[in-house]
């Protein structure tokens, strides 16, 4: 599910707090130009201060951050965050059947990988760790790149809750 | 007690006529920021009793809005069975008068209003109970004077399901000779539905296979943007039924060389921006559409500084033939939606850009008004809208507080 601007409030409120106004702007600027090498999104980072979740052997990161390294096509909230994981929904809902894909690269071992970002769906909207990367995003001519459209349309319920971003398989490499 | 009784009366009333003020005094820094002054009243009995005024009485708008007004499209993105259209006069200085009534919207619905008719259009879904239970697309037709829920169409005869993605201006569209709607559907099969508006009454549903979206085209067709970059066009009859459809050549990579979806429409010409700034031309004024070729946005210094469209819905035009876009420096992949810190305006027939507009609170989404004094509004990166004077630029004022969350796409009024 596409979202991109909650976030845009949340990291502007942020930031807000601790800088002047021009200040505010700027960092907002440069979180959303960083592309891949910046982090992105000072947002949904659900857990300051909470323990992070068990890492797979050959994976880094925080996966209730937005820069980890599987949401680079995410737009959403993050499971992770929900009661759910980076591979599964949370109690109460139901996982969609279609969605869209990205191709993410995973810095531990330099591959890239198809990610699914399976939406959980039929409760209503998690509302926290909102983050939106897409790379490699396209408009919903390309629907099986489009991460506007609500993947919850094939499930018992249309609501949808959050985002998961699961590893389906190594992406040809160019 | 009985005293306690009147004193609690008293109190309930003077909450309840607190809530209902015009101009409450608790109201948000920019609400209180208009407030007039307080005056010590007098009583006088001598004055004549207060005339009796009606119960039942509800307010009505002009069939024809005026310039100045817009159409917010309040996506709720964190409650989205509580969307909402929020008609605003963006030059209302008084920030208890802006709004000037309201429509609801659920699950991310689609709005379109008909440029002649005095009715808008509506499509949403509701589940049966809340989050659960059977779901229904309907339409929903309202009129612009009272905003009434006359009609509503379901669905069901369809055998799909209507389009259900982040808004888009193109998701519906009055036919060209404003007989018929057309409505987007995506299930994921892509598909439209026409409506006539006569009858209002489904008359068909025609499969686009890998093309979606509805633009108007001529009088009674609509293209729609395909999935190997190229376009469809579906002519329909007069009785809204499928006469034929025929495809231009790809004019675009999808992967390589995207376009956004979303053009602004000009006297029939479509102007979509690709995301690394190149503008491609498709002429929707006949029967069928027809790509009219390109030509670059950017000069040689704004191509090296990277500058690239960038928003949601971040394209408009004003009645003087001008393009509005959002504009962000130093774009890159994954970046086509975050927005910009300007916009710029193109003379599109001249194909050069004739101003920019730096924006003070970034821009995600912008609209254009009508007329010969246009307003450009943009919502801001803090989710407020920004109004400005679209000829000189000058920022006008920032617009908050109107009960809208995430107001994603806003239209001009018609």
């Amino acid at each position: 599910m596409n979202l991109l601007d909650k976030l845009f409030e949340k990291s502007a409120r942020r930031v807000a707090q601790n800088s002047s106004r021009r200040g505010m702007l700027k960092a907002l600027g440069a979180a959303m130009v960083g592309g891949a090498t910046i982090p992105l999104l000072p947002v949904a980072r659900a857990a300051d201060g909470a323990p992070e979740a068990p890492l797979r052997p050959g994976e880094a990161g925080d996966p209730t951050s937005c820069d980890y390294w599987r949401y680079c096509a995410v737009d959403g909230f993050l499971c992770e965050c929900c009661g759910g994981s980076v591979n599964t929904c949370p109690p109460g809902t139901e996982m969609s059947t279609i969605t869209w894909i990205g191709t993410c690269r995973n810095p531990v071992d330099g591959r890239s990988y198809v990610i699914s970002y399976n939406d959980c769906c039929g409760t209503t909207q998690c509302g926290t760790c909102l983050c939106q990367r897409d790379e490699g995003d396209r408009p919903i001519y390309r629907a099986d790149k489009s991460n506007d459209v609500n993947w919850c349309l094939g499930s018992k319920s249309s609501i949808y809750h959050c985002s998961t971003a699961i590893v389906v398989g190594m992406a040809f490499e160019e | 007690m009985k005293l306690t009784q009147t004193t609690l009366a008293a109190a309930v009333a003077a909450l309840l006529l607190a809530g209902c003020s015009a101009e409450p005094q608790q109201a948000s820094t920019d609400h209180a920021a208009h407030a007039a002054p307080a005056v010590e009243i007098v009583a006088d009995p001598s004055l004549p009793p207060l005339p009796i005024e009606a119960i039942g009485t509800v307010e009505t708008l002009p069939e024809r809005y005026p310039e100045s007004w817009v159409l917010v499209d309040e996506v709720s993105f964190f409650k989205m069975t509580a969307g909402k259209i929020i008609v605003l006069d963006l030059l209302e200085e008084k920030p208890a008068r802006r709004i000037k009534g309201m429509m609801d919207k659920s699950l991310i619905g689609n709005f379109v209003q008909h440029p002649t008719r005095n009715e808008q259009y509506i499509m949403e879904s509701f589940h049966e109970r809340g989050s659960r239970g059977k779901k229904f697309d309907v339409l929903a037709i309202y009129d612009k004077t009272g905003l009434n829920l006359n009609k509503e169409i379901f669905w069901e005869e369809t055998g799909t399901d209507r389009l259900q993605a982040l808004p888009e201006r193109y998701s519906m569209a009055v036919s060209g000779d404003q007989k018929l709607l057309f409505v987007a559907n995506f299930n994921p099969a892509a598909s439209f539905t026409v409506v006539d508006l006569a009858s209002h009454k489904i008359v068909s549903t025609i499969a686009t296979p890998g093309c979606v979206l509805t633009y108007p085209t001529g009088p009674r067709s609509v293209s729609s943007l395909c999935s190997n970059g190229s376009m469809l066009t579906t002519v329909v009859g007069s009785d809204g039924q499928l006469q034929s459809q025929q495809r231009i050549e790809p004019f675009f990579d999808t992967d390589t060389t995207p376009i956004f979806e979303r053009p602004a429409i000009i006297d029939g010409i479509a102007y979509f921006p690709s995301f690394n700034g190149v503008m491609h031309v498709v002429d929707m004024s006949g029967e069928v559409a027809e790509y009219k070729g390109q030509w670059n946005m950017l000069n040689d210094v704004e191509m090296a500084a990277n500058h690239r469209p960038s928003g949601l819905s971040f394209t408009d035009y004003d009645d003087q033939g001008h393009f509005y876009t959002i504009m962000q420096a130093d774009g890159a992949e994954g970046t086509q939606s975050h927005g910009g810190h300007q916009v710029w305006v193109y003379d599109p027939v001249a194909k050069k850009k004739v101003r920019e507009i730096d924006l003070p609170n970034w821009g995600i989404s912008l609209a254009v008004t009508r007329g010969d004094k246009p307003l450009l509004v943009v919502t801001n990166g803090e989710l407020a809208l920004d109004v400005f004077d679209a000829t000189s630029g000058e920022h006008i004022q920032t617009i908050s507080d109107i009960g809208s969350d995430t107001p994603l796409l806003i239209h001009k009024a018609l």
